[in-house]
């Protein structure tokens, strides 16, 4: 059933375009509670791209153009790779490699469209994104990788979920470890450091206008979906929420998924209320500590555990 | 107290004519006697520079003077010493060699005057002006008319280059919510070195004390020289005016003043704590600091009529009564304050992020600290143990019991430590002075005038010692009117601050010592002539904002 899988492939890009802005808003709207505000309203978000991705640029260099239309892309290719909304991926042999390279490139290349522009905060901003994502991406690496070697499959649609496969302790350990860095990878307080509004002026992101600002953002937010969205892959039994209609299959497994996403957002939102920044030493103090962590883990899966 | 003073003026008797009234010790001295006087009065006396005035007295004496002002904390006075300079090439020996604090206030003087500092080290302008400024304009000399254009204005300022990566921290900045301008030069994440620009408004408060406003207006310009503690500038040119007029205001006028600068200190803390939470990226603990200040700001528009604090001062007593129904509230108030203030802020300062990025971070050596003469919560965090409120007593704060608290930290740590126990001494002062309001007027009846006679007022702001110093005019106007707000001694420590540290903590380090730049920015009068005029009609503003 070809033309229902495609339709599934262009809902998941929908769906993931859409909710990654919205989850966003909720994430506002939960951390205005906590900290006695009213906030803005949930669509914030969504407002706010819509009206950027009308206006026109200014100001802009040609490379960082290219370079943003670049991470954007990249991030959309991740969405037919990774399982959002429905259970399908146009997944092949080995597309674990894709996904660590995509998941790097987007924000390498978002540093680099920062180093494009002339302030010297997009420069700071820059540099301090490209150190946080080798971290972020090293742990992340470790992290696939010990999958990987313990079921002894590159492929991600045969890694999911989970639960059919078995669990060893290396298997708990890493996603124990990517819990944790779902949380980090979308550069939340207290890692919004290449940001860092009071110290660098919104860092990367200060260059940027227009349509420009708006793929940005929504790439940063589609990477914080993402993430967000491999771990739950891992873990939900999709199969659950198949149901046959009249001789088609019909993937339900968006309303587990769903509802999943909106509480992990209250979660983050509520943890990142009790947060202030960290410095930049610091983060990579903590990230080395979770790399040799996840290298032990990996280790471990290495010994057959 | 009383005969040690006398014992010091007898012994300043040595470096020229004194003379003493109640506070305030002055030596007329000259340049050759000057050297010895600071470094005796430095040595002897602990004496630590308030400010350096300029005046223009060549329609009286045919002659500049400059008054630097000491504070003796130890002996609760002032020490005014008095140079003459002749007024043709006006130039008198700096004391900036002896005491770098006197850095600003000596450039001050010769950018707006024309006295030459001989040997001071920096020939740099202090007040950024544009590339066309009038040759020899010096907008404080009695014969330049407060009207007269000084300036063509123009994008272009002095502000040279620095070699190396720099990144700027102002002009506009989020961290910064007035123009001020902080170069930065970094290597890598960390700050190798610091540059201050700075006097980019000018706003002509001085000027338009001595020209156009009477001693009975000012007290409404001078409230309006800062946007958060308005009411300690106004009551620092009152007993100023008030010491140079011989007036006791009543007592009741006194416990309110103190009252509402206590007011004006805890949300003025509270305000500091927000800023700081959120430049640590902590808006947790911004919010809910801000709206524990709420109430506060709610106290100030019951006392006054105005969340801030405007229009009560007058020269000999204040203008509004606070009534029983008044004092009921206050009281609530302080008590609810006080108890949501302890619960929380204890937890925030506890956090791991907030001690790691504020402990040993932006560290002012005490030796710095004192060579800078920095003034308030600045200095108290540095172990210098001084406040204008228990040093030289004013209003009603000899009949109130307070602590003063200090911390010998020297980062930003300590200084948020300082301002917690100072609100909750404030506290305590409000209500100890509220239940105690003595029954009398609220001013005097007549306020005598006195022609050419000089007053010192001063006052603990919430960011440090506030010092105004008048000369009275003739028919019931100021001949002279110096403003030196704290955050004018405590900015130049920033760059000792910011050598060495992480980029990150930047913000941290200016916010810490509370800067308040529209007090710190001098004095000019701007007229555009030249260039297009536009004005921008409310509803051009509001169809912006829609």
């Amino acid at each position: 059933m070809l033309w229902l899988r495609l339709t599934y492939i262009v809902l998941n890009v929908l769906v993931a375009l859409l909710l990654a802005p919205l989850l966003h808003g909720i994430e506002r709207k939960v951390k205005a509670k906590v900290q006695n505000r009213i906030g803005p309203p949930i669509l914030q978000t969504i407002y706010d791209l819509s009206k950027l991705y009308r206006r026109a640029p200014i100001g802009y260099s040609i490379a960082s153009w290219i370079l943003i239309s670049m991470s954007f892309s990249y991030a959309l290719i991740l969405t037919l790779l990774v399982p959002t909304a429905f259970n399908v991926s146009l997944g092949f042999t080995s597309d674990l490699v894709l996904v660590i390279y995509l998941l790097t490139s987007t924000s390498v290349l978002m540093a680099l469209a920062a180093i494009a522009g002339a302030s010297p905060y997009s420069g700071v901003g820059s540099s301090r994104e490209a150190s946080l994502v080798m971290a972020i991406e090293l742990v992340i690496a470790f992290i696939i990788g010990t999958l990987a070697v313990s079921y002894g499959v590159f492929t991600l649609p045969k890694l999911l979920p989970i639960w059919d496969l078995g669990f060893k302790p290396s298997v708990l350990g890493a996603l124990t470890l990517l819990a944790i860095l779902t949380y980090i990878e979308g550069l939340r307080l207290p890692f919004d450091i290449p940001e860092a509004e009071p110290e660098i002026a919104s860092g990367v992101y200060v260059d940027f206008s227009g349509r420009i600002l708006a793929a940005a953002l929504h790439t940063h937010l589609l990477r914080r979906l993402l993430v967000t969205s491999l771990f739950i892959d891992f873990l939900l039994p999709r199969e659950w929420f198949y149901f046959k209609l009249g001789g088609y299959l019909i993937d339900l497994s968006i309303v587990p998924y769903l509802i999943i996403m909106v509480l992990a957002s209250v979660i983050y939102a509520v943890t990142e209320a009790l947060f202030g920044r960290y410095r930049i030493d610091a983060a990579l103090k903590l990230l080395k500590a979770m790399a040799i962590m996840s290298l032990g883990v990996m280790v471990l899966a290495f010994a057959g555990y | 107290m009383r005969s040690q003073v006398t014992e010091v003026a007898k012994k300043l008797k040595a470096f020229g004519e004194v003379y003493v009234r109640d506070g305030v010790v002055k030596v007329v001295t000259d340049e050759d006697r000057l050297k010895d006087l600071i470094l005796y009065m430095l040595q002897s006396l602990n004496a630590r520079l308030a400010t350096t005035v300029g005046v223009d007295t060549r329609v009286l004496t045919h002659n500049y003077r400059v008054i630097h002002i000491f504070s003796i904390d130890d002996l609760k006075i002032y020490v005014l010493v008095e140079l003459k300079v002749p007024k043709e090439r006006p130039a008198v020996r700096s004391i900036t060699p002896l005491i770098p604090g006197a850095d600003w206030s000596e450039r001050e003087v010769r950018d707006l005057l024309g006295i030459e500092f001989k040997g001071h080290p920096t020939k740099e302008y202090l007040i950024r002006r544009p590339k066309l400024w009038l040759e020899h304009a010096y907008p404080l000399r009695k014969d330049y008319p407060h009207s007269k254009k000084v300036l063509v204005p123009s994008p272009q300022y002095d502000i040279e280059p620095t070699k190396g990566f720099s990144v700027a921290i102002g002009p506009y900045h989020p961290a910064l919510h007035e123009p001020e301008h902080f170069e930065l030069v970094v290597d890598g994440e960390r700050i190798v070195e610091a540059r201050y620009c700075g006097f980019m408004v000018h706003r002509g408060i001085e000027k338009l004390g001595e020209s156009r406003l009477d001693i009975y207006q000012v007290p409404f310009i001078a409230e309006r020289i800062c946007g958060i503690c308005g009411f300690t500038h106004s009551v620092a040119y009152t007993q100023a005016v008030e010491s140079a007029l011989g007036i006791d205001p009543p007592e009741r006028a006194k416990y309110i003043r103190s009252i509402l600068l206590e007011i004006e200190r805890v949300h003025s803390h509270l305000l500091w704590f927000g800023v700081l939470f959120h430049v640590l990226g902590f808006d947790t603990g911004f919010m809910n600091v801000w709206r524990i200040r709420e109430p506060v700001m709610e106290l100030a528009e019951l006392l006054t009529g105005n969340r801030k604090t405007y229009g009560v001062n007058k020269v000999g007593g204040v203008r509004r009564d606070i009534d029983e129904s008044k004092v009921k509230k206050v009281k609530e108030v302080v008590n609810r304050v006080r108890k949501e203030f302890t619960e929380l802020i204890d937890k925030f300062l506890n956090l791991s992020e907030v001690i790691e990025r504020t402990k040993g971070v932006g560290v002012l050596e005490v030796s710095d600290a004192k060579k800078l003469c920095v003034v308030g919560p600045n200095a108290r965090a540095s172990s210098i143990d001084i406040d204008t409120r228990r040093d030289h007593p004013y209003a009603a704060y000899p009949n109130a019991e307070f602590k003063v608290p200090v911390s010998d930290g020297c980062d930003v740590y300590s200084r948020a430590l300082v301002r917690r126990d100072e609100i909750l001494e404030s506290l305590s002062i409000i209500e100890q002075l509220v239940s105690d309001l003595p029954k009398t007027p609220l001013s005097v009846e007549e306020v005598p005038f006195k022609e050419l006679s000089e007053g010192v007022g001063a006052t603990e702001a919430p960011r440090g010692e506030n010092v105004h110093y008048v000369i009275t005019g003739r028919s019931r106007k100021l001949f002279r009117w110096r403003v030196r707000a704290p955050s004018y001694a405590n900015i130049p420590s920033l760059l000792y601050m910011l050598r060495g540290q992480h980029l990150a903590d930047a913000p941290a380090i200016i916010a810490s010592i509370d800067p308040c730049f529209s007090c710190t920015d001098r004095v000019l009068v701007i007229n555009l002539r030249y260039g297009t005029k536009r004005y921008v009609t409310l509803r051009k503003l509001r169809s912006l904002g829609e």
